[in-house]
């Protein structure tokens, strides 16, 4: 009895075995058929959310180009109004003086020195007017189809033309306050 | 052997959902995070230039007036005086370096 048992038992075992294998060959082949086709899935969900991705992120510069523009336009129509201001006093208080010197003059003072330092004031004057009408038709350059780099170097050049319509300015000043100052000196 | 395989898919799918995940929370939330900020804030800049605009205007206005009329009087006090009221403001545009 026994006899005949073991090699059924053993046959058993044998045939389980290689029963088990091949049902764990066939479920690794399945597997990696269903891992290959996530994996498909998956890249293409990964390459569909790059492009919104692309998308969103060319939405967001389109619209930081529309607001720069913007900001420009804000910076143009300021400095019109305070470039404006300075060129409209200074050529008043330039032909005020002018016609106090002649006065002076006039009266037999030597008023060369202080004429000198008006003429380069007026000189200036035209240099800073210039500056600033290119600074502000710079700044009104500034385009919102404008790519990111050609708005900075508009901005760029627009921001080194303000600087040297003021340096003019304030030079005009300097050199209005020492004639000013000449003429009084002359004049005591 | 149903069970080895039913864990197997039951691993694979969990590892393939927490790598989507990963994926997406990746690229997403950095750039709602890192761009939109950076519009609301060029947004906040343009809406804070109009009201600086209107507050400095009220200002410099103030400043500029005097500045664009100048007294028909020509004296010498008269022309220092103007002078000196005279102000030729700073101008600043970091807003644009962004």
């Amino acid at each position: 009895m026994k006899k005949t048992l073991i090699p059924i038992i053993l046959a058993s075992l044998l045939l389980l075995t290689l029963g088990s294998s091949t049902i764990a060959v066939e479920g690794t082949t399945d597997d990696a058929i269903e891992t290959s086709k996530k994996r498909e899935f998956l890249q293409g969900g990964v390459e569909e959310a790059k492009i919104k991705i692309q998308e969103k992120r060319q939405e967001i510069r389109q619209h930081h180009q529309i607001v720069r523009a913007k900001i420009a336009q804000h910076h143009a129509r300021r400095l019109e109004k305070r470039f404006g201001a300075y060129h409209q006093r200074f050529t008043a208080i330039i032909g005020k003086m002018a016609k106090r010197f002649e006065m002076m003059e006039d009266k037999g003072k030597n008023m060369d020195d202080a004429q000198v330092k008006l003429s380069e004031a007026e000189i200036l004057l035209t240099a800073a007017k210039m500056s600033a009408d290119q600074a502000l038709s710079t700044f009104n350059d500034v385009d919102a189809n404008d790519d990111y780099e050609t708005q900075s170097e508009l901005a760029l050049a627009a921001s080194d033309l303000t600087q040297d319509a003021r340096t003019d300015f304030k030079a005009v000043l300097v050199l209005l306050k020492g004639a000013v100052k000449q003429a009084k000196q002359i004049n005591y | 052997m149903k069970l080895k395989k039913i864990s197997l898919l039951t691993f694979t799918l969990v590892a393939a959902s927490l790598l989507f995940t990963a994926c997406t929370n990746k690229n997403q939330p950095a750039t709602q995070q890192d761009n939109i900020p950076a519009v609301q804030n060029l947004e906040n800049q343009e809406q804070n230039l109009g009201n600086q605009d209107a507050k400095q205007n009220g200002t410099t206005e103030k400043k500029l007036s005097p500045t664009i009329t100048v007294s028909e009087d020509h004296s010498l006090d008269v022309l220092e005086k103007e002078l000196k009221e005279t102000e030729i403001f700073e101008e600043d545009f970091g807003d644009l370096e962004d």
